[in-house]
């Protein structure tokens, strides 16, 4: 039996040492992969946004641009500043039986609203921040009342009651509310006057409270403050001034990711329009509009005689609708701008990241001429817009832009077992331009990590004598992988693609086609790390 | 213990007994133990392994394993159900199976990947694979008919068989075309992937049941010294209840890249477009996926063995038998062997089998048994003995142990 538990023994350490060494989680082996990744086919909706292209009836392209070029402010007319009324109550030392009443005769005040004159306005947004203080040791109920300030044609009124003061002092109530919608009628007492709000105050004391006696004192004040009263329409004359506006820019998105190099446009027209919605006559001029390359810090003006420091009469809007619900009619104005009467492509050629501008606008420049029957909406009033039209028709030179996109290999498992190998970018190339790429990967603190492609060079394909593409022209580069490249990338975060265009046949300007395509595909001949 | 020669198990017992049987086995035309050892071992497959397995491939290639244990008695009676001079048995066994056949490019496309086969396609059809663990508990009956000069012993058995776990994949055409730049893929399949339910298959689990039956005929002569027999072991069936699935996949596909139109855009491009993968395509492969209960063979084995005693100067009873066997739906080739055996006057017994085929090439067994006084009986064998030696280069491997006692 010993040499029996022996042998059992032998043949039970052979199993176990034979099946318990494990190395790792799962088997691990390498295999060589040879396939395609990614392909793919990229028109020039691609490369440009395809809402800023419009087919042309020949197939070519033409770039489209609208920029909001300026918008003005209800506050660059007027403001309503925040108004306080106090009301206080205070009689010869007396004493008060239950029930007692302290009648307010009809009062108006002033809103503080400097440069125009109005007699008419529909609130928007705003509160009337009523406080009453009670030094009486008796509730207090007070009404107040702004008879000109109606919701639907009800008068605004307040109800409210305060309670009794105490040993320690005067009892104060603080409420708010709400004017929006509110018509107000500015026109005070008399019904003539201007930025005037006419109210009422009545208190009486609790009919169940006792009997109160009063020193030469003020016992009761009840204060109402006009809050962030923004207008949604107002009538009146709104007064004779100059806005000035800028210099200001507008940024350009359109050549926002252009770092260098040159572009030499065929032709382009940009129309300046205005939408001008005010009931006020005005005067605009335009003193300047410039294209600025904050990358080479080079600016452009426009010359443009039509238009730049040329006074242009602005007639007002008309009004329509009923007083309680207005509405208006606005009147446009629109300038052409193009090649023969502008230096316009300069700007353009100029690659500007933004627009730099000033204008002035005067008010009114014939006085009140509407009899205070000016107007004007907070959210409609002055909108300048310009639409930039672009054919795709130009020569460039090593026109270089240059973007950041994300980029993380991260814990992809499939990513992370890639070992050795190549990667093979295939490009057929259907446009008339020959590219250079460069692809820089960068970590976290855009420190440089590997340079994936450095100035790779996407042939131009041939042309035929219209200078149309006869033929998309085949280039290919290489990228090679090591184990220490991936543990380099794995790091990075971002990818900066650098893509450099010089149009064939430059300076002959070339047309771009709705049909051209660059075509693509990336293939993976690699070790892969099976895990 | 099945693809185990039939030499190498226990020599017939006369009396009643217990006993505990066990053993595993591997083998393949090509796939050498030290892959396999690497692969279960969770190493890393390098390419001096490889190349090993590649030396051996054919066009169509082998493998094939076995580990089962086994409890049982077999009892004499006097007389049962009057039938005179019987045995019955009872038994319990345990049976893990698992069998492949693969093609060359297979193998090569599986571990090395398919860059080498740029320009060229790379054929997988007739890839088939079978696991398949099941449980029986056999019942069985056996006579012995003596003559004067002769004795023969007919036994006859049924099983109760618990299937476990199953899977197979069986694959009609299948090819892959890879482009000799890589620029495209080709890929055609028609395969059919079956599997027994796949949330149950811990130690107890019980996804079908079927029958089996094993069979025996023996004829001894004992005036002229020799001896033939046939058997079947396991002829029977498992039904696969109603939560086994069935994937037929039927499918041409050319891939040519992950579409993408945005080409800088780094994070869709490279990564955002993986977690799609299964569904854009995978699914496409996938055509028809179902429950249902369906039916399987077991890998049955057919024995048929004729031998001879030796009349040698060798003291002791010295045989010589030659055996031939085969199993069905197993992606087996019939294996022959000859065994030469001796067996001393102290009840030592010592084989050696010469064998060809099965799962494996030419390898070599042998076998040692003890009949000790006390009733017990210890046999132990191993099997690809060339191979255990050379482990890492060997294509098999193999051992059983069995213990038995009179009662």
């Amino acid at each position: 039996m010993s040499k029996l538990k022996v042998i059992l023994f032998v043949l039970l350490s052979v199993a176990v040492l034979t099946t318990c060494k494990k190395e790792h989680d799962r088997p691990q082996w390498d295999v060589g992969v040879l396939g395609p990744l990614v392909k793919g086919s990229l028109g020039i909706n691609n490369l440009i946004n395809d809402t800023l292209l419009k087919v042309n009836p020949d197939s070519t392209l033409t770039l489209v641009y609208n920029k909001n070029l300026y918008s003005l402010n209800i506050d660059s007319l007027f403001r309503i500043p925040d108004t306080t009324i106090v009301t206080p109550f205070h009689l010869f030392p007396h004493t008060f039986a239950p029930g007692s009443s302290f009648p307010g005769l009809p009062s108006q005040t002033n809103l503080a609203v400097s440069k125009v004159q109005l007699r008419y306005a529909i609130v928007k947004s705003g509160k009337a921040h009523i406080q009453a203080t009670n030094k009486l040791h008796t509730r207090v109920y007070f009404t107040y009342n702004i008879p000109k300030a109606t919701l639907n044609g009800i008068p605004f009124v307040a109800h409210a009651s305060v309670d009794s003061a105490t040993s320690i002092g005067p009892t104060v109530l603080d409420t708010l509310y709400d004017l929006s919608r509110y018509d107000l009628d500015l026109t005070g007492l008399s019904g003539n006057a201007v930025n005037s709000i006419e109210y009422s105050v009545q208190a009486y004391t609790d009919s169940f409270g006792p009997p109160v006696t009063v020193a030469f004192d003020t016992f009761l004040v009840i204060q109402n403050s006009f809050v962030g009263m923004v207008p949604y329409y107002a009538k009146g004359y709104l007064g004779q001034t100059t806005l000035k506006v800028g210099p200001d820019s507008t940024a350009l998105a359109l050549f926002k990711t252009i770092k260098s190099g040159t572009l030499d446009l065929q032709a382009a027209t940009m129309k300046l329009s205005l939408e001008y919605d005010i009931g006020m006559d005005a005067r605009l001029n335009i003193s300047n509009i410039q294209s600025v390359n904050s990358n080479t810090n080079t600016s452009v003006d426009l010359i443009a005689p039509s238009l730049i420091n040329n006074t242009i009469n602005i007639n007002r809007a008309s009004a329509s609708g009923t007083n309680t619900s207005p509405s208006y009619i606005p009147t446009f104005y629109s300038w052409l701008i193009n090649n023969s009467n502008s230096n316009f492509k300069s700007l353009l050629n100029n690659l500007p990241d933004y627009l730099s501008f000033a204008l002035s606008l005067q008010t009114n420049p014939l006085g009140n001429v509407s009899g205070d029957n000016d107007f004007a909406f907070a959210d409609h009033l002055v909108n300048a817009n310009i639409d930039v039209e672009i054919p795709l028709n130009f020569s460039s030179n090593h026109l270089t832009l240059s973007d950041t996109t994300g980029f993380s290999l991260g814990s992809d498992s499939v990513l992370n077992n890639l070992g050795a190998g190549t990667l093979t970018f295939n490009v057929d190339n259907g446009f008339p331009f020959a590219l250079s790429i460069s692809l820089v990967a960068i970590d976290s603190q855009n420190h440089f990590v590997d340079m994936l492609l450095s100035s790779a060079t996407v042939a131009s394909p041939p042309l035929d004598t219209s200078f149309k593409v006869i033929n998309k022209l085949h280039s290919q580069f290489i990228i090679p992988v090591d184990d220490a490249r991936i543990e380099k990338l794995r790091n990075a975060k971002r990818m900066i693609v650098t893509a450099s265009f010089t149009t064939a046949a430059s300076p002959q300007h070339v047309k771009i086609y709705s049909d051209y395509s660059l075509d693509f595909k990336l293939i993976a001949d690699i070790i892969y790390h099976v895990r | 213990m099945d693809s185990l020669p039939t030499g190498m198990k226990p020599s017939s017992k006369q009396n009643s007994f217990i006993y505990f049987n066990t053993g595993y086995s591997f083998g393949s035309n090509a796939i050498t133990n030290g892959l396999i050892s690497t692969y279960l071992s969770n190493g890393f497959i390098s390419d001096d392994i490889k190349d090993k397995v590649s030396s051996n491939l054919k066009n169509m290639n082998r493998l094939g394993g076995d580990f089962n244990a086994s409890l049982g008695c077999k009892i004499h009676c006097d007389t049962l159900l009057g039938i005179k001079n019987v045995y019955y048995s009872i038994e319990l066994k345990d049976a893990n199976h698992i069998d492949a056949g693969f093609s060359k490019d297979l193998f090569e496309v599986y571990f090395r990947g398919n860059a080498n086969y740029g320009g060229r396609t790379a054929d997988f059809s007739n890839f088939n694979y079978n696991l398949l663990q099941y449980r029986e508990l056999k019942l069985g009956l056996s006579k012995d008919y003596k003559r004067d000069s002769s004795a023969t012993t007919v036994s006859v058995g049924i099983s109760l068989v618990n299937g476990q776990n199953f899977q197979r994949i069986k694959a009609g055409n299948a090819t892959l075309y890879t482009d000799p730049n890589g620029e495209f893929i080709d890929a055609a399949f028609n395969m059919q992937f079956n599997q027994s339910d796949s949330l149950k298959k811990n130690l107890f689990a019980s996804n079908g049941y079927g029958l089996a039956t094993d069979l025996s005929y023996t004829y001894r002569n004992e005036k002229k010294k020799y001896f033939i027999s046939f058997s079947v072991e396991d002829l029977g069936f498992i039904e696969w209840n109603n939560h086994s699935s069935q994937i037929t996949a039927d499918s041409s596909y050319h891939f040519e890249g992950i579409v993408s139109n945005d080409l800088f855009n780094f994070q869709d491009t490279i990564k955002g477009k993986s977690p799609n993968l299964d569904s854009v395509y995978v699914q496409p492969f996938l055509n028809h996926h179902v429950f249902k209960t369906y039916t399987t063979l077991l890998p049955a084995i057919f024995t048929l063995s004729a031998g001879k005693e030796l009349k040698t100067s060798i003291p002791g009873t010295n045989t010589i038998s030659l055996n031939v066997n085969y199993r069905i739906n197993a992606n087996y080739i019939p294996m022959t062997w000859i065994e030469l055996s001796h067996e001393s006057a102290k009840r030592t017994i010592i084989k050696i089998d010469f064998a060809y085929g099965g799962y494996s090439t030419f390898f070599i067994n042998a076998g040692f048994e003890k009949k000790f006084e006390n009733g017990w009986h210890l046999s132990l064998g191993v099997s690809h003995i060339y191979e255990m030696i050379d482990y890492m280069n060997g294509r098999g491997q193999g051992a059983f142990v069995s213990l038995s006692k009179n009662i």
